[in-house]
């Protein structure tokens, strides 16, 4: 506590550049926060896919019949199957894509975190096109039930028809844990195979819950090896390769958001190492008074590093408490990912990171001062020499 | 007036060794702004480079109204038929029209494949070849006619490190690799190719995805696409290769180069302030210097001058040494995003790059400038 009134005085003797600097510090800071965030809100995406979670389609698209599903639900490790189709489209205008989950009860039980209950499979049954719509995607769409919800779809009816007509049944639960691979609207397989074209009809994609999420590559192996030499070949992927080899698939601000934030750390380490180096030369015979009156080189060390580090932590604070403002604008920076990611924010672990930064960026930046001081000659410097 | 400026940024230089530190800070500063930069549009000039080469403005593309790409099978037979009379399209010696109905499938990553990515089967015809003018076969050979085999793009052999002779899983069977084609460095070349009929067959498709036709000029796409549209029994969007190519893919790139300059912009704005910072405490170093000078008789306008030359100095030379970086790190590096293309820091490129460097300069330096301008030679002088 007793060097701040130095510290402040340092910062006063040249109050524009003092300024200047934290200026410089802020901007560097609020940089570094944003690309670090960005950068742990890409991997909590695909830290938040399951690998627990297979995804089974076919091949070569030709489509997979829903019989496999009691050979696949036989293979040790699996807990369940559930057999699964997209009714993708829009619903009122191109712009306002939507997609519905079809499938049936048996499915519902393979995967617990879909809030379906036995009630609401007795509504779809009693109402073959009826939908659940979770929570979220109930606010999304502004629906409520009773409502009708009319999906444009190229998937091919037998009736020749674009126009998929929806009738909410109701609200249910968002799943938990979340589950980012469908849209959370459900609807009845059942009505989906009744209505599309005959050459369509009993084909699906598989969605297999397993008990070691280890042991997902094993298992997927050993899907896709036993349909090998069939006349529908499988491609297993488990949910969490899924989306990593998604985002690896394109260059995006992931791959850059290190190196980003780096480069700007490492702008204002010469800009602190600088200031500092200076500040310590022109004040030669003030640390030489300080040392006369009985300030050791412990003393003078605190005080330097102080001077080097305050600005440096304000700045990390201030930098990232812009950081955490500007988060949305950091999100848009994300826009080009095709996978749904977690809004950018400011988390414990990105302040501790900053501040870390800041205090090393301090350190090395009195280290150099530091060592002239301590071979000062003290009466040169206080004759001012 | 010149030989003033001149002088005393002389004189100001040969007191930068001096101030080696701070001049430092710029140099380092800039080179930081400018590295990122010219970096993160590395990928944008490169990609773009990509859409944009293999002679694509010689040729059209012509594909099922209101798709966004070529995938699908949405022009029939009759309907390629019908397409094939368009006029403007350029003859083969021997009068048939130089168009090529193709058909894209994508394929799951094959078992056992090091990347995990779709691969992009395109089915091309007999003239599939001879549209594209920079096709060449590198190695191996052209895949047969009717048989179930595979031409892989020199990009996609080297993603996917797979090479003439390995056989991979396809509709009915395992299909080789015969040989590996190079095409000007277009799209295509991150692509399997395969005959048509038979990829078609073993999908059991019935139409294409697109019509790929030469222009018999430039200016014929007009003509072509007017006929196009204006036959009822069509309903077909036609476009010039490269304009698909930005169409379909410009969002990303424009997104991407949005959030370049965003980026570009706060690091610029970081180091102007440093360069104010750094030239403020310049000019306070030299105030006996330029009161001196003030004093002999140069005016104020010389030393606000060379101060502002002396800032876009160390700029440039952090800017120029920000490009190298890039340049080193970057340029020519394959990468992979929506194709097979190499990041690219262009003459363009290194230019904005040192445009953007001395502009900092510019504007960091000018609030400094104009104090060393102002220094009054009575009050510096005093400091001796």
């Amino acid at each position: 506590m007793k060097y701040l009134p130095l510290v402040w005085a340092a910062f006063r003797r040249h109050t524009t550049e003092s300024l200047l600097t934290f200026l410089v510090l802020t901007i560097a800071f609020t940089l570094f926060s944003s690309m670090v965030a960005l950068k742990a809100s890409y991997d909590q995406a695909i830290h938040a896919t399951r690998m627990d979670r297979l995804l089974i389609t076919d091949r070569f698209f030709t489509g997979l019949s829903i019989a496999r599903r009691d050979e696949i639900t036989r293979i040790p490790g699996v807990q369940g199957a559930a057999a699964l189709q997209w009714v993708y489209g829009f619903h009122q205008e191109p712009s306002k894509r939507v997609g519905i989950l079809m499938l049936d009860q048996a499915s519902t039980a393979a995967l617990p975190e879909l809030r379906l209950t036995a009630e609401h499979w007795k509504q779809m049954a009693m109402k073959p096109t009826g939908v659940f719509f979770s929570r979220t995607q109930a606010a999304e769409w502004n629906v409520k039930a009773g409502d009708s919800f009319v999906v444009q779809s190229r998937i091919p009816r037998e009736d020749g028809a674009n126009a998929w007509p929806f009738e909410v049944l109701g609200i249910v639960d968002d799943p938990s844990p979340a589950v980012d691979w469908a849209p959370n609207i459900y609807g009845n397989y059942e009505y989906l195979d009744a209505v599309r074209t005959r050459s369509q009809r009993g084909t699906v994609r598989f969605m297999v819950a397993i008990d070691d999420p280890d042991k997902a590559e094993s298992i997927c192996q050993k899907i896709d090896t036993s349909y090998a030499n069939s006349a529908a070949p499988t491609y297993c992927v488990p949910l969490q390769l899924d989306a990593q080899s998604i985002l690896d698939a394109v260059i995006s601000m992931r791959e850059m958001s290190f190196a980003i934030a780096g480069a700007g750390l490492f702008m204002i380490l010469f800009l602190c190492a600088n200031s500092i180096a200076e500040s310590v030369r022109e004040r030669i015979p003030e640390f030489a008074v300080l040392k006369t009156i009985g300030f050791g080189d412990r003393d003078v060390g605190v005080l330097v590093f102080l001077e080097a580090a305050l600005p440096c932590i304000a700045g990390a604070v201030l930098g990232t408490v812009i950081a955490a403002s500007l988060s949305t604008y950091t999100a848009r920076l994300s826009e080009d990912s095709e996978l749904p990611l977690p809004p950018v924010s400011i988390s414990i672990w990105i302040v501790a990171l900053a501040l870390g930064a800041a205090l090393l960026i301090g350190a090395a930046s009195a280290a150099l001062p530091l060592r002239r001081l301590k071979t000062i000659n003290l009466a040169s410097a206080l004759a001012g020499r | 007036m010149l030989r003033h400026v001149f002088t005393v940024f002389a004189i100001g230089l040969s007191t930068l060794a001096q101030r080696r530190g701070t001049s430092l800070v710029i140099v380092a500063g800039v080179a930081c702004v400018v590295a990122v930069l010219v970096s993160m549009l590395s990928v944008v000039v490169g990609q773009t480079r990509m859409y944009l080469s293999g002679g694509g403005d010689e040729r059209a593309i012509i594909l099922p109204k209101d798709q966004d790409g070529e995938f699908g099978s949405g022009l029939s037979v009759d309907a390629i038929a019908t397409i094939l009379n368009a006029p403007g399209i350029a003859k083969s010696p021997d009068g048939k029209p130089l168009a090529d109905a193709e058909w894209i499938f994508s394929l799951t990553p094959p078992p056992g494949f090091a990347v995990r990515d779709f691969l992009q089967i395109r089915g091309i015809g007999a003239a599939g070849a001879a549209l594209r003018k920079d096709f060449r076969i590198e190695s191996g050979r052209m895949f047969r006619s009717g048989a179930q085999e595979l031409l892989i793009g020199a990009g996609a052999a080297r993603r996917f490190r797979v090479k003439d002779g390995d056989r991979i899983l396809m509709p009915g069977g395992f299909w080789p690799i015969v040989g590996t084609f190079s095409n000007g460095g277009d799209r295509s070349e991150g692509e399997f190719f395969a005959d048509i009929d038979t990829l078609r067959s073993a999908n059991q498709q019935s139409g294409f995805g697109s019509v790929i036709v030469k222009l018999a000029s430039p200016q014929a796409f007009d003509e072509m696409q007017r006929w196009l549209t204006a036959n009822p029994a069509l309903a077909v969007d036609s476009y010039r290769v490269p304009d698909y190519q930005l169409r379909t893919n410009g969002r990303r790139l424009q997104f991407f180069t949005r959030a370049s300059y965003a980026i570009g912009l706060i690091m610029a704005l970081g180091a102007l302030f440093g360069a104010t910072k750094i030239m403020y405490a310049a000019v306070r170093a030299r105030t006996r210097e330029i009161g001196t000078l003030r004093a002999l008789g140069f005016g104020s306008t010389p030393v606000t001058i060379s101060v502002l030359l002396e800032a876009t100095l160390l700029a440039l030379i952090g800017a120029a040494l920000g490009v190298l970086i890039a340049w080193l790190l970057f340029d020519g590096r394959e990468v992979y995003s929506s194709g097979v293309f190499r990041l690219s820091v262009s003459a363009p490129l290194a230019a904005l790059g040192l445009a953007w460097g001395a502009g900092i300069a510019l504007l960091g330096g000018l609030f400094p400038a104009i104090r060393a301008g102002r220094t009054p030679a009575a009050t510096a002088l005093r400091e001796v």
